[in-house]
């Protein structure tokens, strides 16, 4: 457990790695305010040259189309260097977002981190 | 001895204390504020000419005398004025003191008065070469030397050389501690104003920069308002009502009508994120869709169009914008309505016949997300009495103050509760259910809805009578 990030306590990021593989851990509301922390967590992990991303949703309980359109990003520069981003642990309702928008076609979205971790070492 | 150096120290302290206020009053007028920002002119120069002067004066009068030499703080006034105003009023404040001090006469008459004209010229130089105050520390620092300068001085002009001795003996510890102190106090006022203007300053420009901002929102909310359809097309056998709410001067949602024959062609969309971006990426969807317009287009075509646009030519790819659009078109004779929605709130088909609400489909990925991607589209009849209600995420997503969401539920009762109105009656149901249940929160994304209502159709009606 390494950074800490806090947002009028609507939004926590904790970062760690597992295995070698940076996994961020978030909590709370992904929206349109909490979505820049994000985004800035994610874009430090990319210009760290990571290729593969997990992010532990479990907690993620409310995700907006600002939250949407930051993992959308990170996912396209991650996949333009040959990487990924892997999504674990989707509640409910931000299942419903990833399926009616359809973005569910482009991560590759497993039920537990531990899943995704697996999924990187094959 | 250390009792008279003390009970001088004492008295030039209480003149510094008067000082001080006098340096209060002037920091805050306006004189001093013009010169401080560079806009000195004859009459404000002339005017704090005179107050150092006076400070200058009044730190002389209120000296003590030594064998005929004056302890005071004579100096003060012109070092202040030099340092913190310029050349101008040092040299000016110091000649006043100068010509008073030389008036008074005493053996150290000369030495004094070039001293304290002295005092003004070297300010003002070191303002010269600052270009402003120099601040606290120095100004200290150099009120120190200065007083130290004074006695050297004194020492070399003044005669009988013993005598001259014994009162700088007497007055160096009291002159240096007051002058020093007066300038402490002086100089932290001064820095104080210095702040306090730059703090204003910033504030005023950020202020002005706000103002413009705040100026070009109010013209971008014009144009954003300008792109919505001016009038609700009236289609036969239609009631229609439509409405936008940003959350913010501009948002992402917006809808649209095009009529094309016996067809009106309609739009509900929402852009990911809110306010200028969302806006720029709303202006580029909304004519991307229209563009893609071509005749005998069919529905899924004119989506996969749009996507494939809006991937070419914005950068959606790497801002990761979005947009979901659902689009269909409504034949006004057969009531007949093909759709097709990239990634929208499914939007609720009403149906009178069975009094129950349907959500309609999802037929392909949001806009801008990827290229090349397919559209399906979907076919339904509208019938007496049936309602379509489309909006965006911002009902179904608002929240109350204890964070529940309006959701998908309570709009679903909101339409039920209100089959019986126009359309614009319906509207207006869902509009204050939502109001009612946000109550004091803050609107957090736009929110925009379009409800149609088939009207009995007279044809029908005269068939049912004729076949009764």
């Amino acid at each position: 457990m390494e950074t800490l990030y806090h947002v009028m306590s609507k939004m926590e990021i904790i970062h760690s790695l597992i295995e070698d593989i940076p996994v961020l851990f978030v909590s709370g509301k992904i929206d349109a305010v909490t979505s820049k922390d994000l985004e800035t967590a994610l874009i430090g992990l990319i210009d760290q040259n990571k290729k593969f991303l997990v992010i532990d949703m479990e907690k993620v309980e409310f995700l907006s189309s600002s939250g949407l359109r930051v993992l959308m990003a990170s996912l396209n520069k991650l996949k333009s260097r040959d990487g990924d981003l892997l999504l674990a642990a989707l509640q409910p309702f931000v299942k419903d977002v990833f399926f009616m928008t359809g973005a569910n076609r482009f991560f590759p979205i497993h039920a537990s981190r531990a899943e995704a971790i697996k999924s990187l070492q094959a | 001895m250390l009792g008279t150096l003390i009970s001088n120290s004492l008295v030039l302290l209480q003149a510094v204390s008067v000082i001080v206020v006098a340096a209060l009053l002037i920091s805050r007028s306006r004189y001093f504020a013009e010169v401080m920002d560079g806009r000195a002119t004859w009459k404000n120069q002339l005017i704090l000419v005179l107050f150092f002067g006076m400070v200058s004066i009044y730190g002389s009068v209120i000296g003590i005398n030594v064998f005929g030499a004056i302890i005071n703080v004579r100096d003060l006034g012109p070092l202040v004025g030099g340092l913190a105003c310029g050349p101008v009023v040092g040299l000016g404040a110091g000649l006043i003191g100068a010509a008073f001090r030389f008036s008074e006469g005493g053996f150290t008459a000369l030495a004094c008065s070039i001293v304290v004209t002295l005092a003004g010229l070297l300010g003002g130089i070191v303002y010269l070469r600052k270009s402003k105050f120099p601040g606290v520390v120095f100004s200290v620092i150099f009120a120190v030397l200065f007083e130290l300068l004074h006695m050297a001085l004194t020492l070399a002009i003044s005669r009988p050389f013993d005598l001259a001795r014994d009162v700088v003996a007497q007055a160096i510890g009291p002159m240096v501690l007051a002058n020093g102190a007066g300038m402490l106090i002086f100089a932290f006022i001064i820095a104080n104003v210095v702040t306090h203007r730059e703090t204003k300053r910033e504030r005023d420009s950020y202020q002005l920069e706000l103002q413009i901002k705040q100026a070009e929102m109010v013209v971008a909310a014009d144009i954003q308002k300008s792109f919505l359809p001016k009038n609700i097309p009236s289609l036969e056998g239609f009631d229609i009502a439509a409405t936008t709410i940003p959350a913010r001067e501009v948002g992402g949602d917006f809808y649209d009508f095009t009529e094309q024959d016996d067809n009106l062609q309609f739009v509900i969309a929402d852009v990911s994120g809110k306010g200028v971006p969302a806006a720029l990426f709303m202006a580029l969807s909304r004519i991307i869709v229209r563009a893609c317009a071509a005749p005998q287009r069919r529905a899924s075509e004119r989506l996969k169009c749009a996507n494939k646009m809006i991937v070419d030519d914005s950068g959606s790819a790497t801002s990761g914008m979005f947009v979901t659009l659902f689009f269909a078109m409504l034949n006004q004779m057969n009531r007949n309505l093909v759709y097709a929605n990239a990634g929208h709130n499914p939007p609720l088909l009403f149906r009178a016949a069975s009094s129950s609400i349907v959500a309609m489909d999802v037929t392909g990925v949001a806009l801008g997300m990827m290229a090349d991607m397919e559209y399906e589209q979907r076919e339904l009849v509208l019938e007496s009495g049936d309602i379509l209600l489309l909006y965006t995420d911002g009902i179904v997503e608002a929240m109350n103050g204890k964070e529940e969401f309006f959701g998908e539920k309570r709009l679903r009762s909101s339409l039920a509760s209100a089959t019986e109105l126009s359309a614009q009656g319906i509207l207006d149901i869902i509009l204050r259910d939502l109001r009612q249940f946000t109550v004091g929160a803050e609107q957090s994304d736009d929110i925009t809805a379009i409800v149609f209502k088939v009207e009995d159709d007279p044809a029908a009606e005269t068939n049912k009578t004729i076949f009764e």
